[in-house]
């Protein structure tokens, strides 16, 4: 718990990318597998379900605390979270636990669903009294359901990779399904994802499931830096019109559909109507080309670069609260392929964090 | 109680002493004023005389040079109109002092601005005995708790040592009177250079001549505007106003961080948008005020700044009279202690003009007056040359 409290210290410090990723390497370097699985389940966007009531939280603290109701309410008013609130207000530790993340998680956290009020004050009173600030805010956090922390998953997915030593975008692949709750985060679970890439032989016999949906590198277009006349006779070329959208390749396998972008981040949940698309297409298939947006019977594509208004706009609109897209769309008056165009692009570069409901906040 | 008993009360000119005539910390105009201490929403030009404590008289005259001073040492007693009147540390800057009223066997003690924890700048917080005690109550909420300040340097030290190691300049924004001496007095000076903005360096010079402490410093305008090497595992201590300004592109690549207990709250931090925030305050935390409170044995309390009605309704839930005074303290603690506290403070600071003056001249961005009436001085009035018009 100290280390994975330590890393989402040092995340929440920062607004530094290359910090960020840097202290997401330092981790996975040193934790536990039990406690790396939980770590990057929840850094992932994995959210616990709320295992003690708000109402509750709310009243063991204040007892613990000595604080009347209403003195509570102003502290939670001027601080807007309620386990930072809880976190403030409480006493300083009297003990220390030296348990890791994944034994708070299985046999303290998700143990408390359903207890008695009785039973709850006893062991919350206890847990919180181990804990030093940055310990209780997580705690409470995970304990009341909500949290989140301010890291891209793309950027977990990188640290990952540095510290497996595999590809990266394997790592995002083996990553897909990964904070389905369905599958509790565990050791064995963990050391699967980061195991090194599979042999020649294994694809050989079964290609790995994580291998199944893997782009071909991008076929990058570079300026000509000779005379165009060496390229010889026009009539042997085939020209391509290179429009302003998103390159980005679809791969078809198995049945299944994979939406890679061109910095090689997975990005089919982002346009559920290619994923459609992309299953009418024969299995092998695999498109490299621009992601653009056509009304029916125009003959050209919709102007889908935002401008630099545009991109202004948005991004000022945007700021650490969640913000519903239709409310963004509405606010930013601005053609919603426009908004989601700097959403992505956003969200690329590591500064947009996506939560469930259609929220979307700056890192 | 009887209010015409009372040996201080609020008017429009500030804190008043009827049977002394005097004031305390006045915001307009005054024949007498006895200042707590050298902020300037509590020190202000234009009163006929000036009592403070003697450690503070150096940089009360480095901020209003030539004003009509008399400075008393910590204990000593004067007496002003058959009113006895002393002056005894608040631990909140150098020379920041509580005021002791006694007349007619009733003792009334002004404490301005305070902290109990230890700073090696200033003498500690002295708890006076009282029937009456006027407090602040600045972080007066039970969310602010300060960690002891030695862990706070640490974290400083280390984060100064981390970018020094990338090749990086490290810009802490504080306050440039008292935080940014403690801070100086605190860090680590084996790590790199220290320069200072030129709203700092004077406030240093000050210390110096009181006998405080503190590792040498350069101003930054000391250094070609071009070189940008000078600064390469530097600590710059510069006030929050020079955040986002044209001043700060001659330091390369740099780290930024901003020390301030408003930096206590997550969303506080993360709105400053800065790498890091450390928490250190000159001001009491909520612990610190019901200590420093108890300590007095005062029955009655008045609040004047901060957190006024949460701090009133909790004494007088602890059995105590409580009651509030409106004054004009505190302004100078948004630019002070906090930015961001209030959005729009922080948001107005980053477009203040005029920090890029660091030529020695002594420059305290006045905010546009958050808390007050009073019409909203411009700052062309009191601005230097345009961020522009200094970046070489």
């Amino acid at each position: 718990m100290k280390r994975f409290a330590a890393l989402y210290t040092a995340l929440d410090g920062t607004t530094s990318t290359k910090e960020k990723l840097e202290a997401l390497i330092a981790y996975f370097s040193a934790a536990e597998p039990e406690d790396a699985a939980w770590a990057s389940y929840f850094l992932s966007g994995g959210k616990p379900r709320q295992s003690v009531p708000t109402r509750l939280l709310t009243e063991f603290a204040r007892e613990r605390a000595g604080l009347p109701e209403w003195l509570f309410d102003e502290s939670y008013q001027a601080v807007g979270d309620l386990a930072e609130t809880i976190a403030h207000i409480l006493p300083p530790a009297q003990r220390m636990s030296e348990l890791g993340l994944a034994q708070w998680i299985e046999g303290r956290v998700l143990t408390l669903r359903g207890l008695e009020p009785v039973e709850l004050r006893t062991r919350l009173l206890g847990y919180w009294d181990e804990l030093d600030w940055s310990e209780r805010f997580l705690l409470t956090k995970l304990i009341g359901g909500g949290f989140r922390v301010g890291v891209a998953r793309q950027l977990v997915v990188r640290a990952l990779a540095e510290v497996a030593g595999v590809d990266h975008k394997r790592i995002a692949q083996r990553m897909v399904g990964w904070t389905d709750s369905r599958q509790a985060p565990g050791a064995a679970r963990y050391l699967r994802l980061i195991a090194p890439e599979s042999t020649q032989d294994d694809n050989a016999a079964t290609p790995h499931e994580s291998d199944l949906g893997l782009p071909y590198p991008f076929f990058l277009a570079h300026p000509l830096q000779t005379d165009p006349a060496t390229l010889g006779v026009p009539s042997d070329w085939i020209i391509e019109w290179k429009w302003d959208g998103i390159r980005a390749q679809l791969v078809k396998r198995d049945g299944r559909v994979w939406l890679w972008s061109r910095g090689e981040d997975l990005i089919t949940d982002r346009f559920p109507e290619l994923a459609t698309l992309g299953a009418a297409l024969a299995d092998g298939t695999v498109v490299d080309g621009e992601i653009l947006a056509w009304e029916p019977d125009d003959d050209a594509p919709l102007d889908f670069e935002p401008g630099a208004s545009d991109r202004a706009r948005i991004i000022d609109l945007l700021g650490p609260t969640p913000l519903l897209l239709d409310d963004l769309i509405r606010m930013a008056d601005a053609p919603p392929a426009i908004v989601r165009t700097v959403l992505l692009e956003l969200e690329l570069a590591g500064r947009l964090e996506r939560h469930g409901g259609g929220l979307v906040s700056l890192i | 109680m009887d209010a015409s008993q009372d040996l201080i009360v609020a008017r429009p000119e500030g804190l008043y002493c009827p049977p002394g005539d005097f004031y305390i910390d006045p915001w307009r105009p005054v024949e007498r004023a006895i200042i707590t201490h050298a902020h300037a929403d509590h020190a202000r030009f234009g009163h006929a005389s000036y009592l403070a404590a003697e450690a503070g008289v150096g940089v009360l005259l480095s901020r209003l040079p030539s004003i009509n001073l008399q400075g008393i040492p910590y204990g000593e007693r004067v007496v002003v109109n058959g009113v006895a009147v002393s002056l005894h540390p608040a631990g909140h800057v150098l020379g920041s002092a509580q005021v002791r009223v006694e007349h007619a066997g009733r003792v009334w003690v002004a404490s301005g601005d305070y902290k109990v924890e230890p700073d090696p700048t200033c003498a500690p917080f002295e708890p006076v005995r009282c029937d009456t005690f006027i407090t602040e109550s600045t972080f007066g909420l039970p969310i602010y708790r300060w960690e002891p300040s030695r862990a706070v340097f640490d974290g400083i030290d280390s984060w100064w040592r981390h970018n020094a190691a990338q090749g990086r300049a490290s810009v802490l924004f504080c306050y440039s009177f008292g935080k940014a001496q403690r801070i100086l007095a605190g860090v680590d000076r084996e790590i790199g250079p220290i320069f200072c903005h030129g709203a700092v360096e004077p406030l240093n010079r000050a210390y110096r001549e009181a006998g405080v402490d503190l590792p040498p410093t350069r101003l930054v305008s000391d250094i070609a505007a071009r070189d940008k090497t000078a600064f390469k595992g530097a600590l710059i201590v510069a006030p929050p106003s020079a955040q986002g300004s044209a001043w700060m592109r001659r330091f390369g690549d740099y780290s930024d961080a901003f020390a301030s207990g408003w930096m206590r709250l997550r969303g506080t931090r993360r709105r400053r948008g800065l790498d890091r925030g450390f928490v250190l305050s000159d001001h009491a935390d909520w612990p610190g005020l019901q200590t420093a409170i108890g300590a007095t044995g005062a029955q009655r309390v008045i609040v004047t700044h901060g957190q006024i009605e949460p701090m009133v309704r909790w004494l007088r839930e602890q059995g105590l009279e409580a009651a509030a005074f409106m004054t004009e303290y505190g302004d100078d603690a948004m630019e002070a202690d906090a930015v961001g506290a209030v959005g729009l403070a922080g948001d107005n600071l980053a477009q203040v003009p005029g920090v890029a003056d660091d030529a020695g001249q002594i420059y305290e961005p006045h905010l546009p007056h958050v808390f007050r009436n009073t019409p909203a001085q411009t700052q062309a009035d009191e601005a230097p040359p345009s961020p522009k018009a200094t970046s070489r």
